[in-house]
């Protein structure tokens, strides 16, 4: 139940994401006051530092705050459905499967741009529908789940590799693509992701008790009048339409899908989706748009791909996840 | 009530139990016993629509359950499994999870499901637990806070599979008090019972399943006295008039 704790705490993160959009606006190669910028924007006609921001760092924001918040809201469904603290979007091969469909069909339709978060969503939807399936059939533990992501995330790589070797002149950027990059993003590429990635958040939000409830193991649920495959797959499908239009516009960036939801249910004081699920949507934004503002800035002039950055700050704490769970029994 | 009529069934093609016969009375508690393995737990999903027969039918107060929607038959007849571990949850947010069946869309909770869940809450004695987290009880207190949730859905039949497995003796005791409190409320109770003192001292019947087979249901005394039992289970069972229940001996 999602009591005024929750609000509150949502509320504190969003000044968190307030904060870290003015930084990530008014820094890069040259800082902008934000005091100037707003006497700019008061006056007539665009300075240079309106340009910049307008056409250059505002999408950036933005395209990073909508990944982050998918790729967050993303993990923590795909966590919970699958009972398993370990199982996010890209190491189950939720983002490979997308990835997979979004460079076939760039390599097969260059000109039909406007597809690729559809050919995102099919691609993650099959990736676990495939781990699930999978899981299913045999029975799995949950580190039989991990490791059937893992050969399938690997497959699909390979299967990655192998289109961008194939049709190595329609994919260009692919490089950029596979560590994941906000560089060049405009405001109409972004287009008609925001779209996938609103739809796919409010679907989540609202399948979030049943999604508790689901968490109480099948047979309970059933028991509960739930028609527990229903809301099994209308929450991965949820899932996949918000990893699926993340990847296609910024690439393969990981970890944010592992990371953010633990820390949000740390937040939240609990692990129920009515209360991390929101959290879990502004502080994915914030995360990555603090990621991709420490990648344009820390080696400026030179850039990082801020999936790097994502790593970096996300590797070593699922490690550090890993070897704390060995002893605990239930994610916190 | 709940009523089984030449009931089998099990997983896919692999037939578990088969051709149960039974009748479950209202305000009774029915154990089910029998050796690992031989279908108790099975029986009961089947009792619980969770997995559909292969042939007979199941009367749920009459009413045949594979021709309800899951959510009328979750407001006539709850089922209490070994559940998983729910993560960190709040006791009440648990126990309201009991209402699911009453919620519209919204999931909005009403007054009355509050109630319900106050309710459920003091009857199974954790309301002064409600704002704690689950993972931080005892298993005695766990156990207490399902039943709990099992109230709030608030059924005529309740199918508890293995309620007092894991719980130290002092806190068996309590659930099986809680379990005949429920009696009182003139509940059908059917229990999957693992442990043969409990289920002799707090039972009004004792349905004895062996090989898939329900071969004895019976009150406790004819069940102690009867071949089926020893067949089923391996020992015998003899009652002490000095301290008043049964003694299991090979």
């Amino acid at each position: 139940m999602a009591g005024n704790r929750t609000v509150g705490r949502v509320f504190g993160c969003m000044g968190i994401l307030i904060i870290a959009a003015v930084i990530g606006i008014c820094s890069g190669t040259q800082w902008i006051s934000p005091v100037k910028l707003a006497a700019d924007i008061s006056a007539d006609g665009l300075s240079p530092d309106e340009r910049i921001v307008l056409y250059i760092r505002l999408p950036r924001v933005l395209a990073a705050a909508l990944a982050g918040a998918a790729l967050a809201v993303s993990g923590a469904v795909i966590q919970s459905v699958l009972g398993n603290p370990l199982a996010a979007p890209n190491i189950i091969g939720v983002n490979a499967g997308a990835g997979l469909f979004t460079v076939l069909c760039m390599a097969l339709f260059p000109t039909a741009v406007k597809m690729l978060p559809a050919a995102a969503f099919l691609g993650a939807l099959f990736a676990v529908m495939t781990v699930y399936g999978i899981a299913k059939k045999t029975g799995a533990s949950r580190m039989t789940i991990v490791l059937t992501g893992i050969g399938v995330s690997s497959l699909l790589n390979a299967f990655i590799d192998t289109v961008t070797t194939v049709f190595p002149d329609s994919l260009a950027g692919i490089s950029s693509f596979k560590a994941g990059s906000f560089a060049g993003v405009t405001v109409g590429k972004l287009f008609p992701a925001w779209i996938f990635i609103a739809v796919g958040i409010a679907a989540a939000l609202m399948l979030s008790h049943d999604l508790d409830v689901l968490a109480l193991g099948e047979n309970t649920a059933a028991s509960l009048g739930m028609n527990v495959g229903a809301v099994r797959f209308g929450c991965l499908a949820a899932a996949a339409v918000l990893a699926g239009a993340a990847v296609s516009f910024s690439g393969l960036i990981g970890f944010v899908g592992l990371v953010v939801p633990h820390i949000s249910r740390k937040i939240a004081g609990s692990s129920e989706n009515t209360a991390v699920l929101p959290v879990c949507t502004v502080l994915g934004a914030a995360f990555l748009i603090i990621c991709d503002t420490l990648a344009r800035t820390l080696f400026s002039p030179y850039e990082l791909p801020p999936g790097l950055v994502v790593s970096y700050i996300g590797v070593p704490f699922f490690l550090w996840l890993l070897i704390r769970k060995k002893g605990a029994s239930h994610n916190a | 009530m709940l009523e089984m009529k030449n009931v089998s069934g099990g997983y896919g093609k692999r037939i578990v139990v088969s051709e149960i016969n039974a009748l479950f009375s209202k305000g009774e508690i029915t154990s089910v016993i029998g050796a690992n393995g031989c279908g108790k737990s099975t029986l009961l999903m089947l009792a619980a629509g969770l997995i559909t027969c292969d042939t007979g039918t199941i009367l749920a107060d009459g009413e045949d359950i594979s021709k309800l929607s899951r959510n009328v038959l979750a407001r006539k007849l709850s089922y209490l499994p070994q559940m998983k571990n729910p993560g960190s949850i709040s006791v009440r947010s648990l126990v309201s999870h009991g209402r699911f069946p009453y919620l519209g869309y919204p999931r909005r909770y009403t007054a009355e499901d509050k109630r319900k869940v106050d309710e459920a809450m003091s009857l199974a004695g954790v309301s002064e637990l409600a704002d704690r987290n689950f993972g931080e009880l005892s298993g005695g207190q766990q156990q207490r806070v399902r039943i709990a949730m099992t109230l709030a859905q608030d059924t005529d039949i309740i199918l508890l599979d293995e309620p007092m497995t894991y719980l130290d003796i002092r806190h068996k005791l309590e659930v099986s008090e809680l379990i005949g409190t429920l009696r009182e409320m003139g509940k059908t109770i059917v229990a999957v019972m693992h442990d043969l003192d409990i289920a002799f001292a707090c039972s009004d019947k004792i349905a004895v399943m062996n090989g898939g087979r329900l071969t004895a249901f019976d009150l406790p005394e004819a069940i102690a006295k009867s071949k089926s039992f020893e067949d089923a289970l391996g020992v015998r069972a003899l009652y002490s008039g000095e301290f008043g229940r049964y003694f299991f001996v090979k």
